[in-house]
């Protein structure tokens, strides 16, 4: 719901919100540019620069003076007017005033495009579609991140949807205020809400009649400070009846010709200071600086736009086409779909597919949408998890409707998830147990696919074939990511003689030749990332932890021969120069903090990550290392490596625990002995990072659990926080 | 909406004698070449001794504007006028109208007045000043500011 109000106005009004924001972004500079053209304030009176000026300017009409201090004239010319800058010491024009010039041309075009009435229409609107999109835009973006306490924290997504949420955070303010006071300003313009221009001095009933003084004797003027100046509008020339019309911050009123006197003084109200103090922050006249930060954020609209519609396409294509697929009242089975992005989608229609082959009436439906299924045997309900926990769109209204239902379904779950996420399949976990307590039966286990993992989703789907007594085959239509090509440059053995057979691998992307190399740009990755590759005769990647980012120049990974492992086993028997189709698969989430003390634990090659990151590591950042191996002589991994680190400073202290050996240890015991000092560290605002096996992993949450007792805190506070990531397998 | 519709009424009521015998004049009042917001217009008519008469029209609907068509504004006792208001006119362009300006008006020392001003650009009260006669119908004049080009048919 909150996303199509974010997304349906973004895609109709796109054009003229872009062209708003642009345009505000230019005239964002006026206010600062008129500060450099204003004249130092001084204590003359207007009667004063009244006078200069009109000495120095025949047939001036008006006197003006800009929030910033800028003075400029109405003068008549033989034909026509000008605006004239006029200096206050000397009553000489300067030079041409903004009229006429290019940022008045802009300024038109951000109030009505040139549409007169209709423009101001539309362009009012628009500001209520940019606030809209603003708070439906938050609203989402809390979502996203687990809620509004975590607005502040890092944003995981990658891409399109990572830079439009990162970028979106920061403009988000700017932004609401340029929409609120432009809608407030549109809203006054056509007459909804009351700006107070309506306060107007009455023009005098009488003047007084005799020869009138010269405008630098009139005594009203003179009362009057040049920089509480808004506008002096001169009497008609030549006519007696006519008066001065003066206006300043607080009032208005008019001078009479012949006395001088202030004749019809009027205050302005509170809706006119209400008006001119969102006049002021809309345009950042008399308010510069917020004026700049306005036209910043208003410079974020175009990338929102970009990276918004990028989202919105990609979503569509990721919605599958549904064949085959019954209606409620007749289906034998009914598979429901909790999808934000549309991915599940693709599985749920894989095995609608599948079980239509075998002949089963199936129908295929939004979690939001259940219903009355009178013929069915099984419900089976296919969920992603957004966020930390939350609802995907799809099936946001599921567990009311849940909870509101009379009868019931045995009920299969799969949930689909992302392991690096604390709260792993968070929403799926409370549907289970939302079926749970309403009595629903279950035909299967919950079973949870991890990042859309194919060998997941297949083993689940034999579970059910196997239930039905059925072969499924589900051909899975999820568009498989572009792979690059890498040739294996170096690879280095270890653990041989300690039944750990393990190899560092050192991948480059070859270089395309002629022409075409000059523009080869290669992959993006960084240390941390997922390499995905397929041993010949398997759709299914595996993955392991890159140990090298972009800038080292090549792509390593340290592989353990696993025994019967099909994919390690190829790995480990590639030769050098041979050629393999990789993908990289950004991991975000699994990173070291870019301040504060980072404490890294590691086992096997799970060390491949931890090496990664200390190869750009700076000096001096106080980067811990724990290491488990089994013995020195044979499988300690990247030996050289860390001893060039902890040399040059990258790594200020590396602990090693051998299993193997005389003393043999693991690195949980190396932290349990190390406990004070570990907790010392988190206080210090500390993160921990873990990659290993998941044994090795469980050991080392629980050695922490016990150290970070004595502060109170605990290892699932940290990582609620991102403070404690692990990349386990 | 009790205001309203009086108001409605009252100009009904008003305009049904002079519609007996309307004589529609038509005026073209062409706005000169300039950069800048659209020009505000207040036509009017004075009779013979030079006493306000009638508004025959305003280009631009925003009443905040109105006092900067000064002699107009001024002339209506600051009140301006209802029911005889479009929009205003941007520069270059040409503005027909034909008011309801009975046939007893022309040659009878009736004058027809026009305010411009533009926000931001300058005031020109009483830019045109033309007594309504039939030698002068057909006859092009001009203004010094916002007024290119004046004329009026019968």
């Amino acid at each position: 719901m909150v996303r199509h109000l974010h997304s349906l106005p973004g895609l109709i009004f796109g054009l003229i919100l872009l062209g708003l924001a642009c345009t505000g972004a230019i005239l964002s500079l006026a206010p600062l540019l008129d500060r450099v053209q204003a004249p130092a304030v001084s204590a003359q009176s207007v009667a004063d620069v009244a006078a200069l000026a009109v000495a120095e300017n025949p047939g001036l009409t008006r006197l003006h003076r800009s929030p910033n201090g800028v003075i400029s004239a109405s003068v008549k010319a033989k034909v026509f007017f000008q605006t004239v800058t006029i200096d206050p010491a000397t009553g000489k024009a300067t030079g041409p005033a903004g009229a006429g010039g290019f940022l008045d041309w802009i300024k038109e075009l951000h109030r009505s495009f040139f549409l007169h009435q209709a423009g101001h229409g539309i362009v009012g609107v628009a500001a209520g579609v940019m606030l809209v999109m603003a708070l439906s835009g938050l609203v989402l973006l809390a979502a996203a991140l687990g809620g509004w306490r975590r607005m502040g924290q890092r944003v995981r997504a990658t891409g399109a949807r990572g830079w439009h949420a990162r970028v979106a955070r920061v403009a988000v303010v700017g932004l609401v205020v340029s929409a609120l006071t432009g809608g407030y300003m549109s809203l006054a313009t056509f007459e909804f809400i009351n700006d107070g221009t309506q306060v107007q001095a009455a023009f005098p009933d009488k003047v007084a009649t005799g020869s009138a003084l010269a405008v630098g004797q009139l005594p009203a003027l003179q009362a009057v400070p040049l920089a509480d100046l808004r506008d002096l509008t001169f009497p008609a020339a030549g006519d007696p009846t006519d008066a001065f019309l003066i206006q300043t911050a607080a009032g208005e009123g008019y001078v009479d010709q012949v006395s001088g006197q202030m004749l019809n003084w009027t205050e302005y109200g509170t809706a006119r200071q209400i008006w001119e103090m969102i006049y002021k922050l809309h345009t950042g006249q008399g308010l510069w600086m917020v004026g700049l930060v306005l036209g910043l954020s208003a410079l974020a609209v175009p990338v929102l736009s970009a990276t918004g519609t990028a989202i919105w396409w990609a979503r569509r294509q990721a919605k599958p086409r549904l064949r085959h697929t019954a209606r409620a009242a007749v289906a034998d089975l009914v598979i429901l779909v909790g999808s934000e992005g549309g991915t599940t989608w693709g599985y749920a229609a894989a095995v609608s597919d599948a079980l239509h082959q075998q002949g089963l009436k199936v129908h295929v439906g939004a979690m939001n949408d259940l219903g009355q299924y009178p013929q069915a045997g099984g419900l089976i309900l296919m969920t992603s998890t957004y966020g930390d926990g939350v609802a995907p769109a799809s099936a946001a209204r599921f567990l009311d409707k849940l909870a509101q239902s009379q009868n019931s379904l045995p009920v299969a779950i799969l949930a689909f998830g992302d392991r690096m996420f604390a709260n792993f399949c968070g929403y799926a976990d409370q549907v289970s147990a939302a079926v749970d307590a309403a009595g629903w039966p279950r035909f299967l286990p919950m079973a949870r696919v991890d990042r859309q993992s194919a060998a997941d989703f297949n083993a689940w789907v034999q579970d059910l074939g196997a239930l039905l007594g059925l072969t499924l085959t589900p051909d899975l239509q999820i568009q498989r990511p572009k792979t690059t090509k890498l040739e294996l440059v170096a690879r280095h053995d270890y653990g041989e003689q300690v039944q750990a057979p393990t190899t560092v691998l050192r991948f480059q992307v070859p270089h395309p030749a002629g022409w075409r190399g000059v523009f080869a740009r290669g992959p993006t990755y960084a240390a941390g990332d997922l390499l995905g590759m397929m041993p010949p005769g398997s759709d299914v990647p595996r993955l392991y932890s890159l140990a090298s980012s972009r800038r080292d120049g090549f792509i390593e990974i340290a592989v353990r021969k696993m025994p019967g492992g099909v994919c390690s086993g190829w790995l480990h028997d590639l030769a050098v120069g041979a050629q393999i189709d990789a993908l990289i698969r950004p991991n975000p989430a699994f990173r070291p903090q870019s301040q504060g003390p980072v404490i890294m634990i590691a086992a096997g090659t799970g060390l491949g990550p931890m090496v990664g990151f200390l190869r750009s590591m700076g000096q001096g950042r106080g980067a811990e290392l724990y290491f488990g191996a089994r013995d020195p002589a044979s499988d300690y991994l990247y030996e050289q490596v860390l001893a060039d680190a902890v040399s040059q400073g990258r790594l200020s202290r590396l602990t090693t625990a051998f299993s193997r050996v005389q003393d043999r240890a693991y690195v949980q015991d190396r932290l349990h002995r190390d406990a004070a000092h570990l907790a010392e560290q988190i206080k210090r605002g500390g993160q921990v990072l873990v990659c290993g096996s998941i044994a090795m992993a469980r050991a080392v949450a629980v050695e922490f659990e016990s150290a970070l007792a004595p502060l109170g805190m605990s290892v699932a506070a940290l990582r609620a926080e991102g403070r404690y990531l692990e990349d386990v397998y | 909406m009790y205001r309203t519709s009086t108001a409605l009424a009252l100009s009904m009521a008003a305009l049904a004698p002079i519609a007996a015998d309307a004589n529609p004049v038509t005026i073209d009042v062409t706005i000169a070449q300039y950069q800048g917001p659209n020009a505000f217009l207040a036509m009017y008519l004075t009779d013979k001794s030079g006493a306000y008469q009638s508004t025959v029209w305003v280009a631009g609907g925003s009443t905040r504007y109105w006092r900067h068509l000064r002699t107009w504004f001024d002339a209506t006792g600051g009140q301006g006028a209802d029911g005889v208001t479009g929009a205003s006119v941007g520069a270059g362009r040409t503005l027909t109208i034909t008011p309801d300006i009975s046939a007893a008006m022309i040659d009878a020392g009736y004058v027809l007045h026009i305010d411009a001003a533009a926000e931001g650009i300058g005031e020109s009260p009483n830019e045109i000043q033309v007594p309504l006669t039939t030698a002068g119908a057909g006859q092009p004049t001009a203004g010094t500011g916002f007024i290119a080009k004046f004329q009026y048919g019968l």
